[in-house]
């Protein structure tokens, strides 16, 4: 393809949350993770698209949106929680701009707040028709954005592959999932926590994904060594093409030290009124429980390195942000330049984010975002943004390699998911795995209610596996909710287990867990038979 | 009743009565063993080999590297029923026999786990690149090339700061939004 750009840039943004969805509680704590992340980021990003698409901006994004994201975004409770949640923000923040009718440096954020969450509830509810998802479609529709796969419950698929029984259905159900939601094949597949090990490949291959992503050295340690480095794809020994993340700009983004977010002018993410104002004014945006939280009404600065912060100034953080894309920008143009005179191809610079950061952790992470785009529309010709598919599809011909088991967690393997911390959940984990195996075998033909005990046991087990548990456990925060889910979960395993194996199901319970968790409701147990 | 607070309606498992290891490849240089051991099986050790055996043995995991043939014994406890193992070698095969170590040179074997391979840890030299596109093979060489990216690169000083993570940062930020942790602790810093 003759073209005047030197070489390619493709974000990658991963936005993923875990299954959390409680009917059994009127209000639910951890539910707040999806609604923060509408507000602050799923929100946005389509603002942000729908914005460049208006001003004839030529822009390429990838984005995965997982299978347990996709199913809250489209659930009708947490919907209305949603709108619900809403509701109680635009109440607190009217009471707010009569608390800080006194204090202009505050008083203007109350109204940015109150604003900001009223053309929330209108762009979900009557725009979006409360079904975000749709949305994405819609973008995905003019070839802008290209939606990609991710693996069923987000499980860390390196140490589930001792049985690949456990990776191909997470990996076939994630792929089904993508096809129900967005009517076409998944080309390619966001690994969860970029977990790679060689034996992912087989199921990856049946399942027709043709790309995944890894982290840095799962291609620089590849063997033999890539040519290109990171700059460049190859081609596993399966056929299946592999990209890898950029040492340079996640570094530029993602550093505690001097990366973006951490600059001073940008709104601090833990200042929030929910901890700072008067128990009896805030008790009805907290916790029931007069736990303190974060009510997402944050008025301070990141300010320096002090607890005295200053008043956030939204305006000069968007010019910030600006200044960013611009830094974002040039960086990688001196990186495109230096590398087009050693390749004999265009190099492509893979950058992925959890798209949670850009929104939800950094604020002005969306308007950085947009900045950006336009800018290297507008502003520069030395590099285009493209999407893994585009790049596959003009520079066809790769290096062969076998990539480095890897991950993008802590190190680099699998120690985040994988420590004092949390391996007690494998030993279940792997036996839950091997009994659904048992059970697929042994119940080539189900129907009635053996075979909704079965489905079910499939999706106790799938929600099991999420890697959000482990690295809950690790972090040392919340712990208590990801031990109790993981217990939950495998406990309703075994007992569905030992239910089908004497052949004594408990019909009122086990429909009252299919009601709790829902997820995957067209799941076919027998995926799980032997290989 | 707030969720957290539901009683514990699930008691998990110790074991599941079966003698079995299962070994993982944590990282280069890490493997983790967890197993257990039925009483089934302790007693067929007794009948055949004697009490007197099992009295006079402890514990102990075999380590072998099936690339290089070599291996060493591990003591452990009774109560043990996982293990995270130091090895030398990345990019190698292992596999774990769990069994009694009755002196520094005879150990019996009890259960043996599956294989596993240690990940790399290091750039590799290679000679030889092998293009496709995606059905057909050619053969190549732009290596010479190769060593100006990798110069750009700074690999020595990515080996240092490896695993600087997205997710750690963006999950951080998503759990412990609850708890109110500083933002100094990650960011803010000048």
């Amino acid at each position: 393809m003759i073209t005047l750009h030197k070489g390619h840039v493709a974000i990658v943004l991963h936005a993923h949350l875990p299954f959390v969805r409680h009917p059994e509680h009127k209000d639910f704590l951890e539910e707040r993770w999806l609604f923060e992340a509408i507000s602050e980021t799923y929100l946005p990003l389509i603002q942000c698209f729908e914005s460049l698409l208006d001003e004839g901006i030529d822009f390429r994004v990838t984005m995965s949106l997982t299978p347990p994201l996709l199913t809250m975004l489209t659930d009708t409770l947490l919907q209305n929680r949603y709108i619900d949640h809403l509701l109680k923000l635009i109440d607190l923040t009217e009471k707010e701009i009569h608390r800080t009718k006194n204090q202009p440096e505050f008083n203007h954020l109350a109204k940015m707040y109150h604003n900001k969450f009223k053309s929330d509830l209108i762009m979900f509810k009557d725009k979006c028709k409360c079904d975000i998802v749709n949305a994405f479609k819609k973008i995905q529709s003019t070839g802008k954005l290209e939606i990609i796969a991710c693996a069923a419950t987000h499980g860390y698929l390196p140490i589930l592959s001792n049985s690949p029984e456990a990776v191909n259905a997470q990996i076939t159900i994630g792929v089904d999932t993508y096809k129900k939601f967005f009517g076409v094949s998944p080309k390619g597949m966001w690994l969860p926590e970029c977990g790679y090990t060689p034996m992912v490949e087989s199921s990856l291959k049946r399942n027709g994904i043709e790309f995944f992503i890894t982290e840095s050295h799962g291609l620089l340690f590849a063997n033999p060594k890539p040519v290109y480095g990171t700059f460049a794809p190859i081609v596993t020994t399966n056929g299946i093409v592999a990209f890898a993340r950029d040492i340079e700009s996640s570094k530029q983004v993602w550093s505690s030290h001097d990366g973006y977010p951490a600059d001073k002018c940008y709104r601090d993410f833990y200042r929030d009124i929910g901890y700072d104002l008067d128990y009896e004014y805030i008790k009805d945006h907290i916790s029931p429980d007069g736990h303190r939280i974060q009510t997402g009404i944050k008025y301070y600065s990141i300010t320096g390195k002090t607890n005295d912060k200053a008043p956030y100034n939204p305006e000069a953080a968007k010019e910030k942000a600006v200044l960013h894309a611009e830094d974002f920008i040039r960086n990688r143009e001196k990186q495109i330049l230096y590398l087009s005179k050693y390749m004999d191809r265009p190099p492509i610079v893979v950058c992925p984010y959890d798209a949670e950061l850009l929104g939800h952790w950094w604020y002005e992470g969306p308007h950085w975002l947009y900045s950006m785009f336009k800018k290297i529309h507008t502003e520069q010709n030395t590099f285009s943004l493209i999407t893994l598919k585009e790049y596959m599809d003009n520079n066809p011909i790769m290096q062969v390699a076998v990539p480095c088991a890897s991950s993008w967690g802590y190190n680099g393997y699998n120690e985040v998911w994988l420590n004092g911390s949390n391996d007690w959940i494998y030993r279940h984990l792997h036996k839950g795995a091997e009994r659904m195996t048992e059970l697929a075998n042994e119940n080539k033909i189900a129907e009635g209610i053996k075979k909704e005990a079965l489905n079910q046991a499939a999706r106790e087990l799938l929600l099991a596996q999420s890697s959000d548990w482990a690295f809950i456990m690790k972090t040392g925060t919340m712990v208590q909710y990801a031990v109790k889910r993981t217990t939950d979960h495998i406990g309703r395993f075994l007992k569905l287990y030992h239910d089908i194996k004497e052949n004594n199901i408990d019909e009122e319970w086990l429909m009252d867990m299919k009601n709790k968790d829902n997820i995957f409701p067209e799941i076919d147990y027998r995926i799980y038979k032997t290989m | 009743m707030d969720y957290m607070n539901t009683p514990n309606t699930y008691k998990l498992p110790h074991s599941y009565g079966e003698t079995k290891i299962v070994l993982v490849a944590r990282d280069p240089n890490c493997l983790f063993a967890y197993w257990e051991i039925s009483g089934a099986e302790t007693r067929r050790f007794i009948d055949e080999l004697g009490i007197e055996l099992w009295q006079k043995s402890s514990p102990a995991l075999k380590v072998k590297n099936l690339s290089n043939s070599s291996s060493f014994i591990i003591a452990i406890n009774d109560y043990a029923s996982n293990w995270y193992i130091h090895v030398d070698n990345p990019n190698c095969f292992y596999e774990v026999e769990y069994g009694r170590k009755i002196s520094e040179s005879f150990f019996v074997p009890i259960v043996s786990s599956n294989y596993v391979q240690t990940p790399n840890n290091t750039v590799l030299s290679s000679t030889y690149c092998y293009f496709m596109d995606y059905r057909d093979f050619s053969k190549s060489g732009f290596e010479d090339k190769s060593k100006y990216i990798y110069d750009m690169l700074d690999i020595e000083s990515y080996y240092k700061n490896i695993g600087i993570s997205s997710m750690e940062f963006a999950f951080n930020s998503k759990f412990e939004q609850c708890f109110g942790k500083s933002s100094l602790e990650l960011f803010g810093k000048e």
